[in-house]
């Protein structure tokens, strides 16, 4: 009984708040049109009711051969410089081939020191503009590219040849513009080279590595007048690569004016670059960009007026289906990874494709660029180019490409059909990218994801 | 000739409501029948929700739009303002919600009857603008496409907005001292956005996909005229008739848009309505239409529209009370109206209960120079698997100058 009385209780209660609720509910709805008259607002109505609209659209996914959408395919090398890459790499008989080396110039050393006089008790600093180079001290800090080596040794040399950095490689010292004929290393390699010092680098011992270097040496580096100054840095361990990740060079010095005096002055890393050897191995079967020099592929986007869907979605709409702007939905360009020819070069880190309009095609290679279609592109990992599986990449480009076919969409201006793809940044190191390239199994081809219908009806 | 204002006070009362008259005729001009729209999921269905351009004491009344005792300007009743002496100015404001059939609530607020009225030499010109049609819904559908061979998330999304209004010119006179007949002629106005949008999941395509959108702008046009004429056969009887005859309700792209053209036929709609003086300070009010959609079912997708559809009423009101000397009449009423759009095959109709009160703050004689009158409403519309609760709350203002 008295649990039949509790639940009677317990309905009367909820009959209560029933009530109660319903009440509340009417105030908050009266509130609600005051506050609706007070604002002239809209909240317009909606129905999960997929039947209710009117319109039947069809999405398919279209593939087109490269062949279908692009001509001029055509690659073009020499851009940037191995001094411009971001890190520098040493390598000996790397994948056993690739063999590259570090070419280095300081900064002039101060132009003076301060120093207190001798014997005074003064606070006073004087400059000494004649003081002398004691001995100095190269301070390599470095990263191995993997593990498994437990140590690298590495050798330091001072170059003897007049060499450019801008322009210097393996066989070639120097070819700098109004020069006869390109100048070359006496020895392949940056040669030959006063051996200063040789050291041993564990990645145990911390991630730097000090080269003393003698006096002789580094009153040579302060004469900023010789072309032929700077340190050649290479590895001597068999298989192995390392990162240089910066450098600079620490001179001790003694002043003239108080002899007792050893100051040490630091100069910075004025130029750099890397020679190495061979070059990346070429295929017509394969698109390769990247490097330093970078390699660049460019076309020319000529998109068809209509697209053969295939049997499967022509049963669904009408075909062929007229290409037009507002039909494309997605976009891109897709790309199957290749294994590096050379495997010296294959990536060690990941690096980004982008695709840029070319502005003025009929400058090319030289031509300026316009702002990629895909920014932010993110990187490709360097596994995908060390197995054999090829890995599919895809290059969105749906608002670039939706502006080429409409151009009003982007400000009335078409952008370029031509378009050029490139690693970001370039050059990014000596490793290059490689893609299965046009009249392969695996060419590229357009990814297009469609929808059409026949509009909005009438009611 | 001028008025005589029967008091300082008066006189400085309506000086101070001129400006607020000023607000109404700004109203009226930058306010356009577009927006005099209502809100329902059943404005999805045929041409959309047919809106009556009711003003505050026919909606309190349960009444159809004609048939009030008194110098009036209504929409639905051509003869009505024949009585004005006095130029006049009238504007509904609306204030809406509607509980949708899945619980959701949404709301607006609208102008859907504005009026301004000009006595000369007799005859009262007028020009009005009212509701029509409400096209304003929005449909929405969540699946997943097979594309390409994976499995897509996409969300299409049917967008709906606008409605139709009318804007006529009237005229009408008093030809017998118990009767008076009106004109009007006038025209469909508005413009309706119907637009589709596809969006692709992007966890599932990329992040570079974009939308896809088709759709347009459709601008209404035909040519409505009504006709109507009031009579009191006897002192304590007053009553209404009109009848509505539109020529095809069209719908053509606007601007430089192409498309398709669509033209609808709108049935003729007859009205009647009347209030009963019981005593006095209680009357009785009542009113009925009667519209055949059939026709316009031919022009429409098969068993769309429901055929003849009636609208019945009516009310009460009681003018017993007084606030410092002026009278405060209370409303009640109940009514009907059948929809003429079927929904999911199953006829709708709206059921309400309404009441409001009236606030004659200056007449002049029997004419009205400054009013407000207030109703509120509340009812539900069903059809079938769609039930919605609504309520409206409705403010007439009108304003006399002479």
């Amino acid at each position: 009984m008295s649990r039949s009385g509790g639940a009677y209780k317990t309905v009367g209660r909820d009959m209560q708040g029933q009530r109660s609720l319903r009440t509340r509910r009417r105030w908050v709805q009266i509130l609600s049109v005051f506050l609706a008259a007070s604002g002239c607002t809209d909240a317009v109505p909606t129905s999960d009711d997929g039947d209710l609209i009117p319109v039947d659209a069809v999405t398919v996914e279209v593939h087109l051969p490269f062949a279908s959408f692009a001509r001029d395919l055509r690659s073009f090398s020499g851009f940037g410089s191995p001094a411009d890459v971001p890190v520098t790499v040493l390598a000996h008989q790397w994948e056993g081939e690739l063999e590259s080396r570090a070419l280095m110039r300081f900064d002039s050393l101060p132009d003076w020191i301060a120093v207190r006089l001798p014997g005074s008790s003064s606070t006073s600093v004087h400059a000494d503009s004649m003081y002398q180079p004691v001995s100095g001290k190269v301070i390599l800090r470095l990263d191995t590219l993997g593990l498994g080596v437990e140590s690298f040794e590495l050798e330091a040399g001072a170059v003897l040849t007049p060499w450019d950095s801008e322009t210097a490689n393996w066989e070639v010292a120097s070819d700098t513009v109004g020069a006869v004929s390109p100048s070359p290393w006496p020895e392949p390699g940056g040669g030959p080279v006063r051996s200063l010092t040789s050291a041993t680098w564990s990645p145990v011992d911390g991630d730097s590595l000090v080269l003393d270097i003698d006096s002789l040496t580094v009153t040579e580096w302060a004469e900023d007048d010789r072309s032929d100054r700077g340190l050649r840095v290479r590895g001597l361990t068999k298989g192995t690569r390392l990162r240089v990740m910066g450098v600079d060079l620490r001179v001790l010095a003694r002043s003239s004016i108080n002899p007792d005096t050893l100051v040490e002055v630091t100069a910075e890393l004025d130029r750099g670059t890397v020679i190495y050897s061979p070059s990346p191995e070429t295929s017509l079967d394969v698109l390769q960009i990247g490097g330093a020099p970078a390699d660049r592929t460019t076309f020319r986007m000529e998109l068809p007026s209509s697209v053969d869907a295939g049997v499967e979605v022509c049963a669904k709409v009408h075909c062929p289906l007229e290409l037009r702007a507002d039909r494309i939905l997605f976009a891109s360009l897709v790309l199957h990874t290749h294994t590096t020819l050379s495997p010296g070069f294959a990536p060690a880190s990941s690096i980004a494709v982008e695709v840029r309009p070319v502005l003025s095609p009929e400058r090319l290679p030289r031509s300026p660029l316009s702002a990629p279609v895909n920014p932010g592109a993110v990187g490709l990992a360097p596994e995908f180019f060390s197995s054999e599986t090829e890995t599919l990449y895809e290059i969105p480009m749906t608002g670039y490409l939706r502006t080429l076919l409409q151009p009003d969409l982007g400000g009335g201006v078409a952008p370029s059909p031509t378009l050029t793809l490139l690693v970001r940044p370039e050059p990014s190191g000596l490793e290059v990218l490689s893609f299965y390239g046009v009249g392969t199994q695996l060419e590229p081809y357009l990814r297009l994801i469609l929808t059409v219908s026949d509009g909005v009806p009438l009611p | 000739m001028k008025s005589a204002w029967p008091s300082p006070l008066v006189r400085n009362f309506l000086g101070c409501l001129l400006p607020v008259g000023r607000l109404l005729v700004v109203f009226v001009l930058l306010a356009t029948p577009i927006g005099v729209v209502a809100q329902s999921l059943l404005a999805a269905e045929g041409l959309g929700l047919p809106v009556e351009s009711l003003d505050a004491r026919s909606r309190a009344l349960g009444g159809v739009g004609l048939g009030l005792t008194g110098s009036y300007l209504l929409d639905r009743d051509p003869a009505a303002g024949a009585g004005l002496s006095i130029a006049a100015a009238t504007a509904t404001l609306q204030s809406s919600t509607t509980t949708l059939t899945a619980g959701g609530t949404v709301g607006y607020t609208r102008f859907p009857v504005l009026a301004i009225s000009y006595p000369y030499r007799g005859s009262v010109f007028s020009v009005r603008m009212g509701s029509f049609l409400d096209q304003e819904w929005e449909g929405k559908s969540t699946q997943t496409l097979e594309v390409g061979g994976d499995d897509v998330g996409l969300e299409d999304v049917f967008t709906s907005t606008g409605s139709v209004g009318q804007v006529s010119l009237g005229w009408a006179r008093t030809i017998l001292e118990s009767a008076a007949v009106g004109v009007t002629l006038g025209s469909y106005v508005g413009t309706m956005e119907r637009v589709f949008t596809r969006a692709l999941d992007p966890e599932d395509v990329g992040i570079d996909v974009q939308h896809f959108e088709a759709g347009g702008r459709l601008r209404a046009s035909g040519v409505i005229v009504g006709a109507g004429m009031t009579w009191d056969p006897w002192p304590l009887l007053h009553v209404s008739n009109s009848i509505s005859w539109s020529d095809d309700l069209s719908f053509s792209p606007t601007g430089k848009e192409s498309g398709e053209k669509g033209s609808y036929r709108i049935p003729l709609e007859l009205r009647g309505g009347g209030t009963v003086t019981l005593t006095s300070w209680l009357a009785l009010h009542f009113g009925l239409t009667f519209a055949d959609w059939s026709d316009t079912g031919a022009d429409l997708k098969e068993g769309m529209t429901r055929g003849g559809t009636w609208s019945y009423g009516g009310g009460l009101e009681w003018s017993g009370i007084t606030l410092l000397g002026r009278p405060i009449p209370i409303r009640l009423g109940a009514r009907h109206r059948d929809l003429p759009f079927y929904s999911d095959g199953t006829p709708a109709s709206e059921r309400t209960l309404s009441g409001g009160i009236g606030l004659n703050l200056v007449d002049v004689g029997d004419q009205p120079l400054a009013r407000i009158e207030m109703g509120i409403e509340q009812g539900n519309r069903e059809a079938g698997a769609v039930s919605e609760d609504l309520l409206r709350m409705v403010v007439t203002v009108r304003i006399s100058s002479g």
